[in-house]
């Protein structure tokens, strides 16, 4: 369970001073699949870098799974992210010069398995995002839509209670952003993640339980679907 | 707006660019800072100069600065247009135990002028200060000048004692001349006849002074008609025996600090070129935008060009001024090492408008001609990059071409080793250092697949090496000054091993005797070495406990234009004391035929600079012209194993060089005799000859590893300095690698790499690229240092190979720690990098 208690994100000082979050409270179960809706400059980006320990908040409180995030240094923090969250981007960032099988096992081997092992499982969700005969194919040989699909494997390789994906369709076609929207679904419906994904297409949010909107930092309404 | 713009990019990567203008920096201090040292040698040599008197119309002397006949002045009495003539001796006297010490200064040596009284005082311009000038009758007088009176704290009317061939002597000081106007060798005046006697050579002069009358219309003309009829072997001029050598010293000197300093910054234009390429390549969308807004082809080449002409000037200027200032901090430090060497200071150092010139056209000219590669590749990129996607930095370069060429050029260098040609080989050398260059790419893959293979590697090992094989050839292109620095190392260790070690042989092997009676200028290898006539020996071979003693004689010679030094041995006891090795002729008959008629031993070294052979005729400048000697073998002895050198029987030293003095003895004790009652008894026999230093076998032995060790520590201070540059294209090229992948060891950290993982990723990227460098810079050093080896061999001076094993430990010493140094940066970088930033936008 996420538990997220008056956060606050305030970036630069003085007269540039932006507050990009300003007390913003939110409880998400597991299982559930949120989206963060919003315009641009909301702070919807930031509320997922904050989830993901990606960035300290400037005030307030994340709860994950009963743990203060906040209370954990750096090292700590990115354990967390290796075991229990998985990161979706809109510019899918793949590294370019590995393969997918490569790019999938990335956090199982910074994990400590074993090469092979790892290549193993990263093949097992390959397949189960549709790309069972795509392995060897580097970032660039692949279309928008397959390279999120490879993202997607890899955020869910090391079996994470969490996603976050920032924008995942943001970057593709009207097709391939339907196939990823309805992939992400059945992430949180199939395998049963906890999913917050920040998108500012209503079609995309159309396919989460619970759609939260945010509005200059602030929460300014929550609609369950479900 | 193109400088503007350079100005800004670099700007933009200011750690980049400080590293690439350090190298820059690097050489020109090299280049600019060392050769300014030349002037400063140079005028040390001036002051060592013998006979330091100005004014002189005339100053003949013969060239290999041996003595003559003092009769032969008197030819030149009534030659038209000579007003005046005066025979000098003049030579350095080294004091020994003798020297004049107190508190802040130390007088080692003095040069003595030996002068007539009669013609002297009006042949050399000079007055007394105080007390008078030499008069006929004087004995056991001197002149000094005021400079030896203020470091010494004598005063006219005192004595001051020093050695002679004959035992010490007391001379008192009648005269005062004004301080000498170079700082060098103190100079003495006294009579011509005291001066024989203390230099051991009844009737003989080193010079011939004079003036002319003011009649003389060209005085060259007369100068050279009086060289004409003194004939073969006599010199105009100063006198500067030894000159030429050090000429040849400083020119060496020249050249070495030169080609060091080029290879330093030919390391800095290869850091250059790499840089460039590299940030041509991460601003193609920078590029291509700014044709599409109109910039032209040339604007590109420009912008690029300007950049790396703006950190040639930035890194020449800090290099003129790093080198002016270093070498102004270095001379007090090294000056005392260099005074108590060779007894005169260093100059000051000077910067020739030359050597501004050398350093503003390699300074400026390598990182031009680095940068021309990527500046050309720059300007063809197209405006449509701006708007095309990028793609993956993928590197699937094939090294095909570089691997066979490399290949090839390896067998042919193998090949050259089992010609048994020495220049081949040693050029063989050279081709395989350059076939590892283009091999080196073609070698990470596998490399590195052999380390997964082999060794069981935590996984962070796993993703650098991977990182390693796709980045293959600036992987290699790192290695490859590594390499370059490390077959520098291997192979100056290799050689320096060779002949520590091979030096130390030829003294086991020539040198039988007890004890060596040597004058502390033999010792030091510099001048003012006076020696000590037939009187020393004689009181050796008296002395209780010993069994009998060689006498060693020197003198400079010259046939034709080929100097070298020439040694007077009594065959006999010579053979069995010491002992030359062989290389040809039969050690036997040649000691005994070398006491009939003109013949000669010479070493490989003379037989290669004259083509000499046994059974050649060689004529020698001696002192009374021309003489025929008979090459009858070839042999090297351990204290002549480096120069040109020729032994001859003590008479025939003593008839055609005039030299009578013995500088160094040899003595064996007798079975049973106790060693410290006989060195106590030599050593009281030595008391009157303070020069000359008693020395156990051992003691001379150590005492020559020190100094082949001090030798040594000179060619590891260059060696240190071309490192460097290595150490800073690893970290420049490690930087690069982090810079490059930002975005993805951003997404590393995101996905969960903790900062512990990324330093050991960037660490071991470091250590496996600096080790591979280490690894064939091994390879190519120990062939260079071998072949070098060879090369030797064929110059006449033999020398077994040694392993330098010391340099292979020291390599991957250093291979370590520069690949830990260099990843230190890079690391800070990777690990402080702003995850959110650098994976938020394309």
């Amino acid at each position: 369970m996420i538990k997220v208690k008056d956060l606050k994100k305030i970036y630069g000082s003085g007269e540039s001073k932006v507050t990009a979050l300003n007390g913003v409270s939110l409880s998400i179960e597991e299982g559930e699949f949120v989206a963060i809706m919003g315009p641009s400059g909301c702070g919807k980006s930031t509320f997922l870098h904050l989830l993901g320990g990606l960035q300290k908040p400037t005030r307030g409180e994340i709860g994950l799974r009963g743990r203060s995030l906040s209370k954990l240094n750096d090292d700590e923090i990115t354990l967390v992210r290796r075991k229990e969250i998985g990161f979706i981007f809109q510019f899918f960032n793949l590294i370019p010069i590995l393969n997918a099988v490569e790019n999938v096992a990335m956090p199982l081997i910074l994990d400590g398995m074993k090469t092979k092992e790892a290549n193993i499982k990263a093949k097992e969700w390959l397949e189960k995002v549709g790309l069972g005969n795509r392995f060897k194919h580097l970032p660039n040989q692949l279309s928008g839509g397959q390279q999120q699909r490879v993202a997607i494997a890899r955020a869910l390789v090391h079996n994470p209670a969490f996603i976050l994906a920032d924008e995942p369709t943001g970057n593709l076609d009207t097709r391939s952003a339907e196939e990823i929207a309805g992939l992400l679904r059945d992430v949180c419906g199939k395998w049963g993640k906890t999913i917050v994904m920040v998108t500012h297409d209503p079609r995309m949010s159309s396919y989460a339980n619970r759609i939260v909107h945010l509005k200059d930092g602030a929460i300014i309404s929550e609609n369950r679907l479900i | 707006m193109t400088l503007k713009l350079a100005f800004r990019y670099l700007m933009g990567r200011k750690y980049r660019t400080a590293l690439t203008t350090l190298s820059i920096v690097f050489g020109v201090i090299i280049i600019f800072g060392m050769n300014g040292m030349i002037p400063a040698i140079q005028s040390a040599f001036d002051q060592s100069l013998t006979l330091s008197i100005h004014g002189l119309d005339l100053i003949l002397s013969h060239e290999l600065g041996i003595t003559f006949d003092e009769e032969r002045a008197k030819e030149l009495e009534a030659w038209e247009g000579i007003e005046i003539i005066s025979p000098v001796l003049e030579d350095v006297l080294s004091l020994g135990r003798y020297r004049f010490a107190n508190n802040d200064s130390t007088i080692g040596k003095i040069s003595i002028n030996g002068v007539e009284p009669l013609t002297s005082k009006q042949a050399i311009p000079l007055s007394t200060e105080k007390g008078r000038w030499i008069a006929p009758g004087d004995k056991n007088v001197v002149l000094v000048r005021s400079s030896f009176i203020d470091k010494t704290g004598y005063q006219l009317g005192d004595s001051i004692t020093l050695p002679t061939s004959k035992g010490t002597k007391k001379f008192k000081i009648i005269g005062v001349l004004p301080k000498k106007p170079t700082i060098g060798n103190e100079e003495v005046f006294m009579t011509l006849d005291d001066a024989q006697e203390l230099f051991n050579a009844e009737g003989k002069i080193s010079a011939i002074i004079g003036q002319f009358s003011d009649k003389v219309e060209d005085e060259e003309v007369l100068r050279r008609s009086i060289k004409d009829y003194f004939g073969e072997g006599y010199a105009v001029g100063a006198l500067d025996a030894g000159g030429n050598e050090w000429e040849a010293i400083v020119r060496m000197g020249n050249v070495i600090f030169t080609v060091f300093g080029l290879v330093a910054l030919g390391m800095g234009g290869v850091i250059m070129y790499n840089t460039f390429k590299i940030s041509v390549a991460e601003r193609k969308k920078d590029i291509g935008m700014l044709r599409t807004l109109g910039a032209k082809k040339k604007d590109i080449l420009q912008i690029v060009l300007i950049e790396g002409l703006i950190q040639g000037i930035i890194g020449t200027l800090i290099g003129i001024a790093a080198g002016f200032l270093l070498l102004k901090a270095m001379i007090p430090i090294i000056n005392p090492i260099w005074k108590d060497f060779f007894n005169s200071e260093l100059g000051e150092v000077s910067f020739s408008i030359w050597l501004y010139l050398m350093a503003v056209i390699f300074g400026l000219g390598i990182p031009i001609i680095s940068v021309l590669g990527p500046a050309r590749k720059a300007m063809k990129i197209e405006a449509l990059e701006a708007i095309r996607p990028q793609v993956g930095g993928i590197n699937n370069q094939s090294f095909r071409k570089r691997l066979i060429g490399g290949l090839v050029l390896l067998a042919l260098a193998t090949i050259t080793l089992v010609t048994g040609q020495a220049y081949l080989e040693f050029s063989g050398a050279l081709l395989a250092v350059f076939a590892l260059i283009l091999i080196s790419p073609s070698l990470i893959g596998p490399m590195t697949k052999f380390i997964k293979k082999t060794i069981s590697l935590p996984n962070e090992w796993l993703i650098a090496l991977g990182n390693i094989t796709r980045q293959s050839k600036r992987s290699a292109n790192t290695a490859v000054t590594m390499l370059v620095s490390v077959a520098i190392i291997v192979s100056t260790l290799g050689m320096a091993t060779t002949f520590t070690v091979g030096l130390m042989n030829y003294l086991d092997k020539s040198m039988n005797s007890d004890y060596l009676i040597l004058p502390e200028a033999l010792i030091l290898g510099s001048e003012g070495n006076i020696g000590a006539g037939d009187e020393l020996k004689q009181r050796i071979e008296r002395v209780e406990g010993v069994k009998e003693l060689t006498a060693i004689r020197q003198s400079d010679a010259k046939a034709g234009e080929l100097s070298f030094s020439m040694i007077g041995i009594d065959p006999k006891s010579y053979e069995r004391l010491s002992g030359l090795t062989f290389q040809k002729g039969d050690e036997k008959t040649a000691y005994d035929n070398l006491m009939v008629g003109k013949k000669i031993i010479i070493n490989g070294a003379l037989a290669l600079q004259g083509s000499y052979d046994i059974g050649d005729i060689i004529t020698l400048t001696a002192v009374n012209g021309l003489v025929d000697y008979e090459v009858i073998g070839i042999g090297i002895d351990y204290l002549n194993s480096k120069a040109p050198t020729a032994y001859i029987s003590h008479n025939n030293i003593e008839e055609d060089y005039n030299t009578y003095n013995n500088v160094m003895f040899m003595v064996n004790r007798q079975e049973g005799a106790s060693h410290e009652a006989t060195e106590e008894s030599l050593n009281k026999s030595l008391e009157d000859y303070p020069s000359f230093s008693l020395l156990s076998y051992e003691e001379w032995r150590d005492f020559q590893k020190q100094g082949n060790e001090t030798r040594n520590f000179f060619m590891y201070f260059l060696m240190a300095i071309l490192a460097i540059p290595s150490l800073i294209a690893l970290a420049n090229n490690l930087s690069m690698n982090v810079i490059e992948r930002t975005r993805e060891i951003a997404m590393l950290r995101a996905v969960g790499m903790t900062k512990k993982q990324v330093r050991k990723m960037i660490l071991s990227e470091s250590l496996v690229i600096s080790l591979m460098g280490v690894l064939l810079g091994i390879i190519g050093g120990i062939w260079l240092s071998y072949s070098f080896v060879s090369l030797m061999n064929v110059s006449g001076f033999v020398l077994e190979f040694y392993f330098p094993m010391l340099g292979l430990i020291i390599s991957l010493i250093v291979g370590v720690l520069f690949g830990v140094l260099a990843a230190m940066l890079p690391i800070k970088r990777a690990t402080n990098l702003d995850i959110v930033e650098a994976i938020a936008y394309e």
